[in-house]
This record gives structure tokens, sequence and C-alpha cells, in this order.
């Protein structure tokens, strides 16, 4: 008796300072969903990035993109193409359903292509807000990776729209994500989250990710425009898609990293 | 000094006669389509820390060119203008094929062919035809298995980009199979590692590098054994990789000739630099676990080409060499980067009395710790690469500044330590503070 009044004191006070919180399964249920909804078996499109400072100093980015979900791997190639001090540099990476991810990156100047930390996720890709997880997850959250809070909601044109949070499980995994918690209005209709506001490890509010315009590409609805604002750095990155369409015959080499180093892909 | 080839353009001419061939092929199926272009300028300029005295100021000037013919066919064109008034030098040609040697040639201007390529990619199937680079191995720096194609040693191995390696006239073809990659090329061009000019900033002076000579003697003059013996003297080599869980790996094996000089006495008092064909056998592996990414080479050179010096002077030899070395490069938090690598070269005493005129192992190091602030604009570099036998070495600390995203200002010194024997020491007169602007567009 006295061993269960200890363990219950315990439980209470690990559950007040956080440390064991339950997954909610409603909004667990959401998260597959949004981690689920319908992908595109390929397609490819040009992806322009405007990166603006405290300062207000703009720098552009151009880069080729493709994407390609199939046989349990999805597979992501970026290719820049603009400005010219980064032209050629390319980035792949292959998010497994069943085994580690991978992910390459090629530098022209090297000549040669470099694997890439599994755990670089939090790192900033190539000078944007956006962490190599954040391209990874394409507007999803690794259900691997979060504890998902229970659901709220928000009006919206006069709707309820659901309200997805989320927080690390742990230290380590926040440093890994680079966030310790999620909180992220999602779109009813097409299961992509609009507004996004992270936490870093330290639980200080960081980056704020808005998507502007979403369209369905051969209806699959997909992120068109988007912004990220970095608070602390006081760095923001928007991004928007052109050209963008489906290629469902994409070929699988055009994501082989060691095609990188051959030049620009060669994307139907 | 120089001995005469035979006629050139002859040459040049043999080499290319297959390229227009295919371009008209390529242009059969497409109208050609300029894809991309890319222009860039640097000038980069240094004094020398004990004096005070400008050891380098180089511009450089670089194109290149991509066109697509339809889906499958790409060409290339890429082409580089050095301008130099120092005594860092451009380098020896005379370690160049005919067919690779610029187009240009004085002593302070060269005009070099970088890339002239014709590629198809169909089906799992890759050609390249033309002048290329082949970059084989996965360390960086630390040539192990990268040793299919020539480097420039004219900066020693204090460059931006380590190695520079030398583009040549060749095949390649790329196909996969058995779920990897098969990797074959030939480079029918027998270009060779660029060596500084005699007198030159880079000059080599330690006894190693100039095949027993001591320190203060003065060199004999050296003459380059004739380049142009295509296709007897090509290189040929095959490669097979493939991935495995959470890495990939790759064995090869090519056989050519030696990229690395070796010295041979002449009747008429001259040395003459020989590169006698090798054979190299060699494994890759890399691997990514958690925020660590694991490389590791293995090369066995079981007929290297070496120097001997004993009682009867300088010797020729062969014997059997072995190279390792393993890497790991580590991401921490906001942009930190580190990298660290360790090599090992050995060469089988054998039963020679004379003594090698190299070491018998080298143990080489390298460690390089980058931080880049404020979203890349900045970045911050410092570098160690050293022998851990003999404690000598090269520091070279760094800061590059992207002004823009035309314009890269950098800055930097190479700090070379050691003594005058040795590897890196032989050069610790030419410490340097460096600054490099360069403009792409």
């Amino acid at each position: 008796m006295r061993n269960g009044m200890l363990c219950l004191l315990f439980l209470a006070l690990a559950l007040a300072h956080g440390h064991v919180r339950a997954d909610d399964p409603d909004a667990r249920a959401l998260a597959e969903r949004i981690a689920t909804r319908p992908s595109s078996e390929g397609r490819v499109g040009i992806m322009n990035f405007t990166l603006t400072n405290k300062s207000g100093k703009q720098r552009e980015r151009v880069a080729k993109v493709a994407h390609a979900d199939l046989d349990g791997t999805e597979r992501l190639l970026i290719y820049f193409t603009a400005p010219a001090a980064i032209q050629g540099t390319s980035f792949v990476t292959h998010t497994h359903q069943q085994s580690v991810d991978e992910s390459w990156l090629y530098l022209p100047a090297t000549e040669r292509v470099r694997r890439i930390p599994a755990s670089q996720r939090a790192e900033y890709f190539l000078g944007t807000d956006l962490s190599y997880g954040d391209i990874q997850d394409n507007f999803s959250f690794g259900l691997d990776d979060w504890r998902f809070d229970p659901l709220e909601q928000v009006e919206r044109d006069g709707r309820r729209w659901p309200v997805l949070k989320g927080h690390a499980p742990d230290a380590d995994t926040a440093r890994e994500l680079g966030y310790s918690a999620f909180t992220a209005v999602v779109d009813p209709d097409t299961l992509i989250p609009i507004e996004i506001e992270y936490l870093d490890p330290h639980g200080d509010p960081l980056k704020r990710v808005e998507v502007l315009d979403q369209q369905r590409i051969e209806g699959i609805w997909t992120a068109m425009q988007f912004t990220v604002v970095n608070h602390l750095k006081r760095h923001r990155t928007d991004v928007y898609f052109s050209e963008l369409r489906h290629v469902p015959e994409i070929g699988l080499e055009v994501f082989d990293a060691e095609t990188l180093a051959f030049g620009a892909p060669r994307l139907p | 000094m120089v001995r005469r080839t035979r006629d050139a353009s002859i040459r040049r001419a043999g080499s290319l006669a297959l390229m227009p061939l295919l371009l008209a092929a390529a242009l059969a199926e497409a109208a050609p389509r300029l894809e991309s272009q890319r222009h860039q300028l640097a000038l980069w300029s240094a004094v020398r820390t004990d004096d005070g005295e400008v050891s380098l100021a180089r511009l450089s000037a670089s194109s290149e060119w991509r066109w697509r013919f339809g889906d499958r066919w790409q060409a290339e064109l890429g082409a580089r203008l050095e301008l130099a008034d120092d005594d860092t030098g451009l380098g020896t040609v005379r370690t160049f094929a005919p067919a690779s040697r610029p187009l240009i040639d004085s002593e302070h201007a060269r005009l070099e062919i970088d890339a002239a390529t014709l590629s198809r990619q169909h089906a799992g199937q890759q050609i390249v035809l033309g002048k290329q680079v082949v970059a084989w191995g996965v360390l960086d720096g630390l040539r192990v298995t990268d040793r299919f194609a020539p480097v420039r040693l004219r900066d020693f191995v204090l460059t931006e980009v380590r190695p520079e390696r030398i583009s040549r006239w060749g095949v390649r073809v790329r196909q996969r199979a058995l779920d990897g990659w098969f990797d074959f090329a030939v480079a029918l061009d027998d270009t060779v590692d660029q060596l500084p000019n005699p007198g030159d900033t880079f000059s080599p002076l330690a006894p190693r590098s100039r095949a027993g000579l001591p320190l203060d003697a003065v060199a004999p003059p050296l003459v380059v054994a004739d380049r142009g013996h295509a296709p007897s003297d090509a290189t040929i080599g095959l490669r097979f990789s493939r991935g495995l869980a959470a890495g990939s790996f790759s064995v090869l094996v090519l056989d050519g000739p030696d990229t690395e000089p070796r010295f041979t006495p002449q009747p008429d008092g001259t040395v003459r630099l020989d590169y006698p064909r090798r054979s190299l056998f060699g494994a890759t592996f890399e691997a990514s676990a958690g925020a660590f990414v694991w490389r590791a080479e293995l090369a066995h050179i079981p007929d290297q080409p070496v120097n001997r010096s004993g009682s009867a002077g300088l010797l020729i030899d062969r014997e059997a060499r072995t190279l390792a070395g393993i890497g790991l490069d580590w991401r921490g938090e906001d942009g930190l980067f580190v990298n660290a690598q360790f090599g090992i070269d050995h060469l089988k005493e054998g039963a020679s009395d004379a003594a090698l005129v190299r070491p018998q192992t080298d143990w080489i190091g390298t460690v390089r710790v980058q931080k880049s602030l404020l979203q890349d604009t900045i970045i911050l570099r410092a570098e160690w690469i050293g022998s851990l036998a003999d404690g000598d070495g090269a520091f070279r600390p760094s800061v590059e500044w992207a002004l823009n995203d035309t314009l890269r200002l950098g800055a930097g010194i190479d700090w070379l330590h050691g003594q005058p024997d040795e590897l890196f020491g032989q050069f610790r007169d030419q410490s340097r503070a460096w600054l490099r602007l360069t403009a792409s567009f």
C-alpha cells in the first residue's frame, strides 16, 4: 500500500514536470493522417528562395526540385541553378519507412558527393531558415519524433480548424530536431499545416512557418508558397514553387547520390 | 632541359577526332539548348610572413557552359585563363600529355581546357567522352584510392580545395547492375601530377622529395619522360559501388602510369622523371551513425616504383605499397563542422641493402573545424594537416565572407612548421598571409 502511494506520488510529480506526457490519441491520429496524406509518385519543378536578413538585405536562390514517393521511400532532389556561386550544389535525401534516412550533398568545387549525418536535421539548409529536417518532413511531423498533446481548435472562415501540438519526448530528440515543441494550425481539407510555430530546444520561440498558397497538382495538395521567419536570427526565407508538374514515370536514377557529380539532373 | 615531344597538334587532333562525330549524333537527336553557364574571376595574393615579400599574385578567369540535346545528351565546356606574377608559378606543363597542354602557355599566362565532354544518360547507363576528371575515394585530400586523376602540386597542399585534380581525355561508362554502379574509366591521355617549376616557392627541398639529394645540394637538370604515349600509357580503372545498410562501399582496381615521379639518373648527368605503370587495388567504406559520418579507405599497390639510395648511387626499384585512411565528419549545433582524418602510407622494406629515399611509413593527420555564421554569410575555418611521426605540418586559419551573391572575400594564414628535411617543414620559410577575392556570375 505504501509502495503504491509512493508510485502514484512519483507519477504525479513527473507529470507535473512534464517528463511523462501521454500521447493524445486524437492528436496522433491527425498527425498520422498528415504524414500519410496523398503524396505524389513523382513531380518536378523549380524552387525559388528569397532570403532576407535583419537589415533587409535580400539574396535569391533558384533550384530544380524533384520528388518521388515510391516503394516505401520518399526521395527528394534539390539542385541549385542560381546564383552562380552555388550553381551545381545539390542535395538528395532518401526518407525510408523501414530504415535510417540517408542524405548527400554535392559541392561542385570538391568534385565529390558527401554523405551527411542522418541526425543533421536541425542544421540550416544552405543558408535558408529551413532545416534539413523541414525539407525532409515536407509539412508533416515525424510520428516517432513527437509526443502529441490534446487537440485544440481555432475558428477560421466560419469553420473550426484543428490545432495540433507536439513536444519532443526528451532533450536529445529536441536537439536533434532543433525544436522542443510546435503548434500547428491544420487545414482540414488539405491536411497541410498552414501555420506552424516552433520552439527551440530551450523552449524559446524559434520560428514561424506560414503557407500562403496551396494548389492541387494532379490531385495532390501541395504547398506552393510559404514563408519561414526565424525569430532568433531575425531572418526570413520566402519560398515559392514554379513550373511544378506531375511526372509519375520519373526515373529513380535522378535521385541517385553518385549521379549528382555528373551535372544537372536530366529531369523529364 | 625540356625534351621535345612529338607533334602536339597531331596528337591533339587525334584525341579530338571522335568528339565531332558524337556531337553530330547528339545534334541529330535534338537541337542544342544552353542549359547553364557560369563565370568566375578569382584574385589570390599572399605575402610571406618572414620578410613581407609578395609570394603569390594570381588572377584566374574560368568559364563553363552546359548544353542539352534532348533528354539524353549533354555537352560541357570549361576553360580557365590564369595570369601570374609571382614565384609560386603556374607549375610545369612538361608533365602534361600533349593533348592536355594549355592552349596558351607563357611564363605569366596560361589558358587550359578544364572540361570538354559529351555525355549520354539513359536507363541506368551513363557514358561520358572527352576531357574530364574522375574523382574516386571518400576521404578529403588524403589520396588513398583517389589515384586515378593526377593533381596539381604547384601550391603544395595549400589550395582552397584539396586536391586540385587535372582533367584528362578519356571515356567513362557507368552502368547500373547488381543494385549498384559499375564505373569504368579510361584516360587515354598520360598526364601526371603537375609539379612546381625549379626555383618556385613550393619547389621541393627535402631529400625525401628529391630522390635523396642532400638539403643544400644543387639539383642536377631534370627532364621529364616523354608524355603522349597513348594508348599504351592509358590509365584504366574499374570501380563497383553500392549501398550497404546506412552506408556504402566500393571496390576498385586501376592500372596506369604512376602519377608521382620516380627519379632515373641519365648517362648525361641529368635526372629523368619517369612514371612507370603500376596497379592499385582498393576499397572504400562510408556510413553515417548519429551525428557522425565515418569513412575508410584501403589501397594496395603491389608494384610501386620507388627510388633507393645506396653506395652505387640512386637506384630504381619496385616494392609493395599499402595506403590506408579513416576519417569522420561531425556536425554540431549552429553550423559547427569538424572533420578529422588519419592516413598511413607504408612501403615494404624489401630485400635491397640500399635505403628508400622516403620514410618507409608516413603517418598523416588532418583536422578541420568550420563554423558558419549569419546563414552561411561568414565561414570561419581552421585546418591542420601534418605528419604525425615528425610533427611538422601546416596550420591554416581562414575566414570567408560572402559580400553578396556575386562577391566572396577570403583571408587566411598558412603557417608551415617543422624541420627543413621534413615533408611540410621543407616549406617552413614559405608561411604566408593571403587574401582571395572571388566574383561568380
